[in-house]
């Protein structure tokens, strides 16, 4: 998973971090006493991944021998041609404890225990999955608890409603109401949701946060459920965190505030910051606010500036040249600069960062 | 700083020298070479440069040679507030003694008044401008780099004031350098722009690509779901095609026999076809018999009939083809007579005309005859003459001069007269002359003649010698004529002309003969022309012998013509009639040989036609002895029935097959075999290519395409901010390089503009008005204008270059004397300076001169008689 903000430092450790979840699922499964994990789809990023993502991945999976893993191909890892999960690096080295469900249908996991798969054998299905499977499975024997394993879209949260794959939560809830499903294992959604009201019913989320806009990603959910009860539990396995701040600069003490945030975030080697500056800043104030960004670039995993919303003006004031004290031709260059400076096109842009070029070298000898 | 004294001793070949010098204005020190006078610059220059103890090459050079002194060099010098006496001793008994008379007084002496002087020098004088002020004597022409402290303070109290400094300059030494970051000197990109811009592409090439693979394998896994689905429809298209040809081939089978029923019925009636025609064949045969008999009969009579019918006419054809025949025959005998007269007419004119011939030919031949004759009694007569033209004329000469002796010995002779007083007769030399009484001979006497009367007398007579001589002459010419008559066979003149006149006859003789011959004989010989009138001669007999009498013979050749077109035109006319009686006779001929072909015709006709009657009936008779007319007839109906219903049946198992539409089965069937077979085929190439697919998926789908197009991307995007930072800042640094070289040349040119206007006022007076000058950043001059053409310093000759370094010095030492500047000498300069701009140099000069101190130093006396207003200090030995 790569990300193009991350430094090759701060890159490989997030790579590694996804498998370190994959190990801290197991462990987690193994010591709560788990009969099984459920992998709702998008177990690779894509079908395209590179052999040693593939063996480093079931290595992990390996980890926990004793824990059975069930993946369920998603809409990043159909189970197309190209199926990463049909491939024969997977196939040879897979161990006893990864199961793909790569039929849509019931498989018992444990007497007593079904799931019901609906996977994904291509990118673009034409039909709700999770539906299709239940009407092709006959109902659960009485005292089967049967869960489903889905992935896509829920109509409920959808912001498309002509999407023909999206999952109705109508019918899963009908379907729980009525005993044919005790649970619904869903996957797509990287923040743990909890969908409907039978509680039955959860994306669990991605393990580790992928990006800015996922609102409780990091987790796992560990559930305890029966045809009378249902208990769902997120556990964190997650490290890492996507920050997105906007931040309002017009004065030194907005510099401290922002300065005083950026520290007070935990774990910074695993957090990752975007910026939105918005504002008004003198040069100084400004080579001010770079020192302090400089310095936490270097403590961040990655500090990004978020262009689209970033709309900070650097102007020069009258304190920032005349301790200058340039005179003659430089001070007529300098007032031709200032003339130009104020104004939002690209001319004006020029203008300001020949100014702050200006300030830079004529105090290169102070 | 100016100089108010300057005194050396010892110094080089100067053992004492002082020059006094106004401390403004020009002061011109003349002397002749190594008088001292470059000496007196340099002494300052080593006075107020090196302490007493130094040993520097400079200050050897200047001991004196040959003397055991030290130099010694002292100069009254002012500088700022400061006037001081200043005198040092070099390499023997140095000394340095410092003498301040102003602003207080003080001396100083050694180390301590050398310091003592740098520091007033330091505080009072710009060095650099006292160096750039002296143009020493052979002293590279460069340009004085005149960019010095106290000129560039005066320049900055006249721009006004704020002027940037050294911090300014330093600054725009960083904005340069910043932007030489981005920019060559040319303003073309930097190669590092270049190269990040070429690393940008190059990544998005290599994202594109990237993504050109995934979505290569993409679209690799989504044919391979389709070519499954399609697979599936394959199948199942495949099975439906099989049953659909297995029962268009049931239906073809049953329609292929129900083709073959057709075609069995088909022969059926074709058999019954065949026998109804048969029958018909027979029956109509039978009727063509008896139509045949019926025919024959008819015929024959038919044409018994018209045999008789063409009997007058036959007759008449033979009665006119008998009367044209006879008058045919009359035709070809009045011909063939008439033919016969005409060829004994064109005899009888041939007969004449050969007669005339042969007397022409005869003719011919006597006068060839008689012509040989007279050519050969000719050249006979030519052969035997001796005489010629020429003969003669020689005759005639000898014959003259004989005269002409003979008249001379007869003048000169003595001459005798005998008178006959009767009749008697003379001898004289023997020969009679008989005289009648009363007659006179004269005689001439040449030689002696004898004279006498027979009988009577006897007288010899002799001439004289001289006569003698005359006679022999006579003699003489009388030989040589007759000598040459001798030659030509004649006894004299008369003989010989006559000889001539009968060759000439001779002559013409021949000519005419031969003329004859070749106008007679023409092509022929004498022989064969004989031969043919012996011919001639042998025809005419024979011809007149075998004739006859009857008819006479033509008279003449007129009349046998005569009579030769008279046949001629009988014969025409016989032709004529005979033509018109032979076309009489052939139309008579024809139109009978039609009449007998035709009754010919006719009665072969019956005869033939006879013969068919008999063979018809008997063919009739035969035929129905084998076969009745009734048996015939019943054949014929039964014939007709059987083919009525073959094609009854016939009929109904067509309309059946029709029905079956059997084309368009077999089309059915056909299209769905090809269906088929290209259904499996689609099939083939739906495995095919699955296969090739999961293939390349297989290889492909492992080598982490998606991870390196996650890499390109963001390189990409790490590229494309890097460049888009590196672009505005080079944008930037453009911007502010851009904007203070345009202040800073504006700042520039408003600062030398004071220093520019000087060294163009002194200048027009030098070069005219149109004199100009461009000044470069070391206020060095950079180009001169003159009548509106730049050149740049470079390129002016040795003479000008020496004119401005002298008018840039003077500017700079004119502006900065009001700071007190320093004096300016220049030492045997403008020696490349033609007299003309000598004099206005020397007016610049003194202009200059109004402000500052000018020590000129010349070894010229009277170069510089144009400075108006010099103190000439003349330097003597």
């Amino acid at each position: 998973m790569t990300r193009h903000f991350l430094g090759a430092e701060a890159q490989a450790r997030f790579t590694a971090a996804r498998l370190e979840a994959v190990v801290a699922i197991g462990a987690l499964a193994a010591a709560e006493g788990c009969g099984f994990v459920v992998v709702c789809g998008d177990v690779f990023e894509t079908n395209h991944v590179e052999r040693q993502v593939v063996v480093r991945a079931l290595e992990a999976l390996k980890a926990t021998p004793e824990v059975t893993f069930y993946l369920l191909p998603g809409n990043h890892d159909p189970l197309d041609a190209a199926s990463v999960l049909r491939s024969p690096t997977f196939v040879e080295h897979c161990p006893p404890n990864v199961v793909v469900l790569h039929e849509a249908g019931v498989v018992e996991v444990a007497p007593g225990v079904e799931l019901l798969a609906a996977p994904w054998v291509n990118k673009r299905p034409l039909t709700d999955l999770v539906a299709q499977a239940r009407a092709h499975a006959a109902d659960p024997e009485p005292g089967t608890v049967r869960i489903a394993v889905g992935h896509g879209a829920i109509d409920s949260l959808s912001p498309d409603p002509t999407n023909p794959a999206l999952v109705g939560l109508a019918d899963l809830e009908a379907a729980l109401a009525a005993g044919q499903l005790h649970y619904v294992a869903l996957g797509d959604r990287h923040s743990t949701t909890q969908v409907g009201t039978s509680g039955r019913a959860w994306y669990a989320g991605a393990p580790e946060a992928t990006d800015y806009i996922e609102v409780d990603p990091g987790n796992v959910l560990l559930v305890d459920v029966d045809a009378d009860t249902c208990t769902v539990e997120p556990r964190r396995v997650g490290r890492w965190r996507f920050v997105l701040q906007r931040v309002e600069l017009s004065g030194p003490a907005d510099i401290e505030a922002l300065a005083a945030f950026l520290e007070a975030l935990p774990d910074k080697s695993r957090t990752i910051v975007k910026l939105a500056l918005v504002g008004q800043l003198s040069l100084a104030l400004k080579d001010e606010l770079d020192r302090v960004l400089e310095h936490h670039t270097d403590l961040l995993a990655a500090l990004e500036h978020w262009e689209r919303h970033t709309d900070l003006v650097v102007l020069p004031d009258e304190g920032d040249f005349d301790e200058l004290q340039l005179s003659g031709f430089a001070h007529d260059a300098l007032d031709d600069l200032r003339a130009l400076a104020p104004g939002s096109d690209a001319s004006a842009d020029t203008a300001r960062d020949a100014l702050g070029l200006l300030y830079r070298l004529a105090s290169a000898d102070r | 700083m100016r100089l108010h004294r300057i005194t050396l001793r010892n110094y080089r070949g100067v053992v004492a020298s002082q020059v006094l010098l106004p401390t403004s204005g020009v002061v011109i020190i003349e002397g002749d070479n190594e008088i001292g006078k470059t000496s007196l610059a340099e002494a300052v220059d080593l006075l107020l440069t090196y302490p007493d103890s130094s040993s520097h090459r400079r200050i050897k050079a200047i001991q004196p040679i040959g003397r055991d002194e030290g130099p010694e060099a002292e100069v009254e010098l002012s500088s700022g507030p400061y006037r001081f006496v200043y005198r040092k001793r070099w390499c023997r008994q140095k000394l340095t003694t410092l003498d301040v008379l102003e602003p207080h007084r003080a001396q100083f002496t050694g180390k301590e008044a050398h310091d003592r002087v740098e520091a007033m020098l330091a505080e009072t004088l710009d060095k650099p401008l006292w160096d750039a002020l002296r143009l020493e004597q052979g002293a590279e022409l460069t340009q004085a780099g005149l960019n010095v402290p106290s000129l560039g303070r005066a320049l900055d109290v006249a721009a006004g004031g704020d002027r940037a400094g050294d911090r300014e300059d330093a600054l725009w030494e960083r904005i340069c350098a910043e932007r030489d970051r981005y920019f060559t000197p040319t303003g073309q990109v930097h190669r590092d722009r270049a190269a990040l811009t070429a690393r940008v592409e190059a990544a998005r090439a290599r994202t594109l690509e990237a993504e050109s693979l995934l979505r290569d394998l993409d679209d690799a896994a989504d044919e391979v779901a389709r070519l499954a689905v399609e697979a599936q429809a394959l199948e199942a298209t495949k099975a439906e095609q099989e049953r659909s040809e297995a029962g268009l081939d049931a239906q073809v089978q049953v329609v292929t026999r129900r083709r073959a029923e057709v075609r069995q019925l088909l022969g059926e009636r074709d058999l019954a076809a065949v026998e109804g025609e048969r029958w018909l064949g027979v029956g109509g045969r039978r009727n063509d018999q008896v139509d045949a008999v019926e025919r024959a009969r008819a015929t024959l009579t038919e044409q018994l009939a018209r045999v008789e019918h063409g009997q007058p006419a036959r007759a008449a054809a033979e009665a006119r083809r008998t009367t044209t025949h006879d008058a045919l025959k009359r035709a070809r005998e009045a011909l063939q007579q008439a033919e016969h007269g005409h060829r004994l007419a064109l005899d009888d004119a041939d007969h004449r005309r050969r007669q005339i011939e042969l007397e022409q030919l005869t003719e011919r031949r006597d006068r060839v005859i008689e012509a040989q004759e007279h050519l050969s009694t000719a050249e006979v007569d030519l052969e035997q003459a001796r005489v010629d033209v020429d003969l003669v004329a020689r005759i005639e000469l000898a014959h003259l001069e004989l005269a002409k002796a003979g008249a001379a010995a007869v003048s000169g002779a003595a001459s005798l007269t005998a008178h006959a007083l009767q009749d008697l007769v003379l001898d004289i030399d023997g020969s009679p002359v008989t005289l009648a009484a009363g007659a006179a001979h004269d005689l001439a006497v040449p030689g002696s003649v004898a004279v006498s009367v027979p009988g009577m007398v006897r007288l010899e007579v002799r001439a004289s010698a001289e006569t003698q001589v005359l006679v022999e002459r006579v003699e003489s010419a009388r030989q040589h004529l007759t000598e040459l008559c001798d030659d030509g066979g004649v006894a004299d003149l008369a003989g010989a002309r006559a000889a001539l006149a009968e060759r000439d006859r001779a002559e013409r003789t021949r000519t005419e003969a031969l003329a004859v011959i070749v106008r007679d004989l023409r092509d022929l010989t004498l022989e064969s022309l004989t031969q043919k009138i012996g011919r001639l001669t042998t025809r005419i007999a024979d011809y007149a012998a075998g004739r006859g009498t009857e008819p006479p013979l033509p008279v003449d050749l007129d009349e046998a013509q005569a009579l030769a077109a008279d046949t001629e035109l009988a014969v025409r006319e016989r032709h004529a009639d005979l033509a018109r009686a032979e076309a009489d006779a052939e139309q008579a001929a024809s139109a009978l040989g039609q009449a007998a072909v035709v009754d010919a015709g006719l009665t072969a006709m019956v005869e033939q036609s006879r013969s068919t009657l008999v063979q018809a009936e008997q063919t009739l008779a035969d035929a129905r002895a084998e076969l009745a007319d009734d048996t015939i007839t019943d054949g014929i109906a039964a014939a007709a029935t059987a083919l009525a219903t073959a094609v009854e049946r016939l009929a109904a198992a067509e309309a059946e097959l029709r029905a079956a539409d059997p084309d368009t089965l077999e089309t059915l069937l056909q299209n769905a075999r090809d269906a088929k077979a290209r259904c499996v085929d689609a099939l083939h190439h739906n495995r095919d290519r699955r296969r090739e697919l999961a293939v390349k998926l297989e290889l492909q789908g492992e080598q982490g395409l998606a991870q390196q197009l996650d890499d390109a991307k963001s390189e990409l995007d790490q590229l494309t901010r890097d460049h888009e930072r590196l672009e505005a800042r080079a944008l930037a640094a453009k911007l502010l390089h851009d904007t203070f070289a345009t202040r800073r040349a504006e700042s520039h040119q408003r600062y030398i503009a004071p220093f520019r206007e000087r060294i163009e006022q002194l200048g027009r007076i030098v070069f005219g008005d149109t004199f100009e000058v461009a000044l470069d950043d070391d206020l060095n001059i950079a180009t001169r204008t003159l009548d509106h053409k730049t050149v740049a310093f470079d390129q002016l000759s040795v003479g000008t270059r020496e004119q401005l370094g002298i008018l840039s010095r003077l500017a700079c030492a004119s502006i900065v004397s009001a700071d007190g500047g320093a004096p300016v000498i220049f030492d045997d300069a403008l020696g490349w300076t033609d007299p003309g701009r000598l004099q206005r140099m020397g007016a610049a000069i003194a202009s200059a001169g109004r402000s500052c101190q000018i020590i000129v130093l010349t070894c010229t006396p009277g170069r510089y008689a144009s400075v108006g207003t010099a103190t000439v200090i003349p330097l003597g030995a």
